[in-house]
């Protein structure tokens, strides 16, 4: 092994200090490697080598000519010169061309501070330009609503163009034109809607790509970094936030190569405006009748205690699982104290019903780098690139570089940017049967197993299903992912346990996603806790909407409007919350608050608060601890647990709380010590879900509702954010998505206004036929209006022509005029 | 001798007359002292007093926001915020100074791109309340437009040395 | 497809679709290339030259998307190929393109007259096409590998070499005027 080594890596001299470089690599890393900077434009480490720029010549011994680093392969004994007069004199050449064409336009460009070129020329730029003719201009480009074109500036270095390519795989700008002419662009003008877009601004090394929500805000120089850690997805990315007195202006990936590498979705990028939003609550209010109430801190929390104190025991928190493990664990402690329910897993669609155990927290037994690395991979009712961009991107890149298999069971396609190798295209109500036949295809023997009996002759063993099965066999590192919208589904607790059957059968590795950026740090935070759901007297909610952050929003409406007293902890004002609650409290968002979050790889985070509390919000322990505190002193005193809860004084003390719940957790599992050991504890699988039988099949003429959690709306920061909802990712509001085949079967044509029925409750829409859709499915978006007007995410609806609908509804008006 | 002298002159006040010779002389001696506020002394052209911000012939605000002042400023006097304007251009939506912290380096000046905030001649001014000493944005556009005549004449004199 | 692709969806609305020959054509060229995306990429300057030579001189945008979707490439690719080389053009041209060199030895040998003669016999600058769609005038032509016969001009893929006011004169007059004259030079 050692030999091998040996024999792969050779030694080369760099400014007379030696360095051993592998055999087939460039100068510049072995450069990168011992700390000797080479100037570089077009080289960026995560992308392919174009070698265009010519910044980074250097003097290599015996050769001809300087040569660029970043595209020279080493030679054992190969000695280079990187600060030689001949590596110098190219290198100012080079920038002196590269300077021709560039504006002199520094004071207006939001670069200015941070900018390659600027940096390189102090160091290798002439004072003054010996260039007197005409520079050339080129006319910017609209690249939608988070990038800001000033295509002058560009020295065309190409990495804009590899990151859509290699990264993203969107393809959507190219190099158009040729010599002087040449320009970056996407030919015919449309907006840049790679969900990873944001990462062209920060490879840009000149102003030509900079950030549009935060064109010309602030100077690099004059803002803070703070480290964060975003919580839209399981993944938990690393971020800077730049903040300037307080405020967050913008967003940058914190590299860290186990999570984001270097990259950041647009959603953890963009998210952050909406802190800044004109509805932040700012402070408690009251409900006057119709009619909202400014009002103190005091009144409004003894409101609360009232209410609460006469609701006894009858009490319901519902906490999102985005919060970080701080306030979690807070309201675990209060109500403990005062015995009241909890629930943290709002996108459980069993959530009324409790027969089906799902897990609702994203756990994989694969790392995320080693996700790279896979060489099958079956997706399961996940979009991927929506639902957890980092991933896609993870997936995508497997299959570049290993040739792995994306095998995909969904009920909508989408953007997959790779090569699909089989895809089972099917609603979601027969995604069991189609798993099955995944499973039987893998082990036989499932057919004659008790219990299995019913679900397995109604499995549908396809030549895809033998497909998917045999490359999962086949392949050396296989993994299993379980999408959101499988935890989101009716039977998720059968459909997860059929995906990991079919991980144990086929040796993969599993990975069970879910909605809810904490979910898994809430659920280790809750462990063990009884989850009760019945109509409550009080119940709280916390930075959650009812009619939105939840996979049954009809039923959240009913225990709203069931209950007493509706006290909603709230960093928006929003119009279901002022519809439904009756005491608003300010809290601080996660970015505001920090504290420690747990990705789907068990791994603990924890950050401070990157910005400050606008107005008088504060973070959700601090209410919970005050309110506990004036319950305590009333009711009877305190017991150990509520009396840690009124120990928390101070963040070092909530933090502290967390960390020793953590490390608790921690000693439970055998391998104690690294941090990345809670997966143990998180991947408690449920045993074999209570009952096999199959979900309610839509019947004739119903089609089986797909609710997708749209990926700019998944929080409530995310729903504030104007940049994000500008964007393309947008859903249409009132808009369902049916297969043209549907449309021609129900008679509707494409745009027909229809009444959707689900259950008791109607609304109405338009229908959009996109062949995308599965037969059989009809897509409607989550959190939109349209969603919060139905029930639940997944299940059986029926359509009906909106004219029809509405000669009966004036029908019954005119009925109940004549009645008048 | 000694006593007889000594005695005479202080009979004559000779020393008296003396020291008077110096008050005579100076109260016909041409006078240096200027009757402030009706007289003035003159001022450099590099006089540094209160700032301003400078507008173009055309009545368009010099400043681009580009905060370079606000970065050299060794006081900290300067706050500015800034966005893009409706018309695509980079400017300020504030330019705060605070005369309290300015120490009239005139930094600010030398680093600005357009010759947009300058320091004025004028040097004349006072404050009642407290707050008066933040010197807002159209304060300072009120001041250049007011001093612009001024302001320009002094830095064409020293154009040749900048 | 959505996203990346709505470029797509957007661009072939227009809808050109591949006629059999030209769908031969490109076969043709895509079997001369190994196999996978950059085998695919390579075969693109071929399908754009068939598809141009096939229709109306020049290269419509729902024609490169047509080519990026038959040859299952991102269409930014086509673009990429059709915007680069000179001999691809995404304009409307004349049915005559003349190309003038104007690079070194050219210059030297009095390209310049050259270029402004012609300019002042069509009426019509550098880059620009008759009122009576007969001639285009190309605008930048580097060097064409000629420059023993400076200046030299080139009219539909033929060199004009050692011009001279009478020879361009005669050159010019011997182009088609009509539209039908015109396809049948073409064809001869």
């Amino acid at each position: 092994m050692n030999a091998q080594v040996q024999q792969d890596m050779v030694t080369i001299e760099i400014d007379g200090r030696k360095v051993e470089a592998p055999k087939g690599s460039m100068i510049i890393e072995a450069a990168d490697r011992i700390g000797i900077d080479i100037p570089r434009f077009c080289y960026h480490r995560k992308l392919s080598i174009a070698a265009n720029c010519r910044m980074c010549l250097v003097d290599v011994e015996k050769a001809p000519k300087p040569m660029p680093a970043c595209a020279t392969p080493v030679a054992d004994g190969m000695r280079v010169f990187t600060e030689s007069c001949r590596a110098r004199d190219a290198q100012k050449n080079v920038m002196e061309f590269l300077l021709i064409n560039h504006p002199l336009d520094c004071p207006i460009c939001d670069q200015g501070g941070e900018c390659e070129l600027q940096d390189l020329a102090m160091g290798y730029g002439r004072s003054v330009s010996r260039f007197t003719e005409r520079k050339r201009a080129v006319k910017d480009k609209n690249l939608g609503p988070l990038i800001s074109t000033d295509m002058t500036r560009c020295i065309h270095c190409t990495r804009c163009v590899r990151f859509l390519d290699e990264i993203a795989g969107s393809n959507e700008l190219g190099t158009i034109g040729r010599g002087e002419k040449t320009e970056i662009s996407t030919y015919i003008e449309h907006s840049i809607d790679s969900e990873l877009s944001g990462n062209i601004i920060d490879l840009c090394p000149v102003g030509a790509l900079t950030n549009k929500p935060f064109r010309f805000r602030a100077r690099s120089w004059e803002m803070l970094a703070r480290p964060a850690v975003s919580s839209h997805d399981c993944l938990h990315s690393n971020i800077w936030y730049h903040t300037r007195r307080g405020e967050v202006l913008r967003a940058v990936p914190r590299d860290n190569e186990a999570i984001n590498e270097t990259w950041l979705s647009d959603r953890d990028r963009y998210s952050h405006s909406g802190l800044q939003h004109a509805n932040r609550l700012l402070q408690p209010q009251l409900r006057n009748g119709e009619r909202w109430q400014q009002t103190s801190w005091e009144q409004a929390l003894e409101q609360a205690v009232t209410a609460l104190q006469q609701a006894g025991d009858s009490v319901q928190m519902l906490l999102s699982p985005q919060l970080v493990c701080e306030e979690q664990l807070a309201f675990r402690h209060w109500a403990d104290q005062i015995g009241a329910a909890v629930d943290w897993q709002v996108y459980d669609h069993a959530v009324a019903d409790g027969d089906q155990p799902a897990q609702n927290w994203s756990h994989s037994n694969v790392p995320l780098a080693a996700l790279e690395r896979a060489d099958a991979v079956l997706l399961a009712g996940a979009r991927i690139h929506h639902d957890q961009p980092m991933l896609g991107h993870r997936l995508r890149q497997a299959q570049r570089r290993h040739g792995a298999s994306i095998n995909v069971l969904t009920a909508a396609q989408v953007d997959w940017y790779c090569r699909q190798d089989s895809t089972v295209l099917a609603a979601p109500d027969q995604w069991a049967q189609h798993l099955a036949g995944i499973l039987l295809a893998l082990q036989p023997d499932y057919a004659g197993q008790s219990g299995f009996k019913t679900l397995m002759k109604a499995a549908r063993r396809g030549p895809e299903e033998e497909q998917i099965a045999q490359r999962l066999q086949q392949a050396e590192r296989a993994v299993v992912i379980a999408g959101q919208q499988i935890a989101m589904h009716p039977q998720a607790g059968l459909l997860q346990y059929l995906l990991r059957l079919i991980a144990e059968a086929s040796g993969s590795g599993l990975t069970v996603l879910a909605a809810g950026g904490n979910a898994a740090g809430a659920m280790l935070m809750h462990d063990g806790a009884e989850r009760r759901i019945d109509a409550p007297k009080v119940l709280i909610l916390h930075s959650l909407q009812p009619l939105c952050d939840t996979a049954r929003p009809e039923h959240l409406h009913a225990l709203c409007q069931q209950a007493d007293t509706v006290i909603a902890l709230s960093a928006w004002r929003d119009d279901d919350l002022e519809q439904l609650a009756d005491i608003m409290l300010p809290v601080a968002d996660n970015i505001e608050t920090g504290g420690t979050s747990v990705n789907l790889n068990g791994l603990s985070q924890t950050f401070a608060a990157a910005a400050r509390a606008p107005g008088s919000a504060r973070p959700g322990w601090k209410i919970a601890r005050r309110l506990a505190e004036s319950m305590s002193a009333a009711s009877t005193p305190a017991d150990a647990q509520d009396a840690s809860l009124l120990q928390w004084n101070d963040d070092d003390a909530v933090r502290q709380a967390v960390a020793n719940r953590l490390q608790a957790l921690r000693e439970g599992v055998s391998d104690a010590g690294s941090s990345v050991d809670l997966q143990a504890v998180i991947h408690q699988l449920p045993e074999k879900p209570a009952s096999m039988t199959l979900p309610k099949s839509s019947a004739a003429g119903q089609l089986y509702r797909l609710g997708e959690l749209p990926m700019v709306r998944v929080d409530q920061l995310c729903r504030h954010s104007a940049a994000l909802q500008a964007s393309a990712h947008q859903v249409a509001d009132r808009q369902a998505r049916l297969h043209p085949d549907d449309l021609r079967k129900l008679k509707l044509n494409d745009q027909a206004r229809v009444l959707i029925s689900q259950g008791d409750a109607r609304a109405e829409a338009t229908v959009v036929a996109d062949a995308a859709v599965a037969s059989g499915c009809i897509g409607i978006a989550l959190t939109t209006a349209l969603a919060a007007e139905l029930g639940a995410a997944f299940g059986p609806v029926s359509l009906q022509p909106a004219a029809d609908a509405q000669q009966t509804l004036a029908l019954a008006e005119s009925d109940a005029g004549d009645g008048a | 001798m000694t006593a007889v002298t000594r005695y005479l002159r202080s009979l004559m006040l000779v020393e008296l007359f003396r020291g008077l010779s110096v008050t005579w002389r100076h109260m016909v001696a041409p006078k240096f002292t200027l009757n402030y506020p009706e007289e003035k002394t003159p001022k450099s052209n590099r006089f540094r007093g209160l700032h301003a911000l400078r507008r173009y012939p055309n009545g368009e605000e010099r400043c681009i926001a580009c905060k370079l002042c606000e970065a050299v400023c060794p006081a900290l006097a300067i706050t500015i915020d800034s966005e893009q304007r409706d018309d695509g251009t980079r400017r300020t939506t504030r330019y705060d100074i605070d005369l309290f912290k300015c120490i009239y380096c005139g930094f600010c000046e030398e680093s600005c791109p357009v010759d947009s905030i300058v320091e004025t001649d004028f040097h004349e001014y006072h404050f009642e309340n407290r707050g008066e000493n933040i010197v807002s944005k159209q304060q300072l556009l009120a001041l250049g437009d007011r001093f612009e005549t001024s302001i320009a004449a002094a830095r064409r004199q020293d154009a040749a040395y900048r | 497809m959505s996203q990346g692709s709505a470029s797509m969806a957007a661009g072939s609305a227009a809808g050109y679709q591949l006629s059999d020959a030209e769908r031969t054509a490109i076969d043709h060229w895509r079997g001369k290339f190994p196999d996978g995306p950059q085998g695919q990429r390579s075969a693109i300057i071929q399908a754009l030259f068939t598809l141009q030579e096939h229709g109306s001189g020049w290269l419509s945008t729902a024609q490169m998307d047509a080519v990026a979707e038959y040859l299952q490439v991102p269409p930014v690719w086509v673009y990429e190929v059709a915007s680069f080389y000179s001999m691809l053009e995404t304009e409307p041209v004349g049915r005559h393109k003349i190309s003038i060199c104007t690079n070194i030895s050219c210059m030297l040998r009095g390209a310049g007259e050259t270029v402004a003669y012609v300019e002042q016999q069509l009426g019509i600058k550098l880059g620009q096409t008759t009122a009576d769609g007969r001639v285009t005038l190309k605008i930048e032509e580097e060097c064409v590998a000629a420059c023993c016969g400076a200046p030299v001009m080139i009219v539909d893929g033929h060199y004009h070499e050692n011009l001279t006011p009478a020879r361009i004169d005669e050159i010019l007059a011997g182009l088609s005027p009509s539209d039908s004259a015109a396809t049948d030079d073409e064809q001869d």
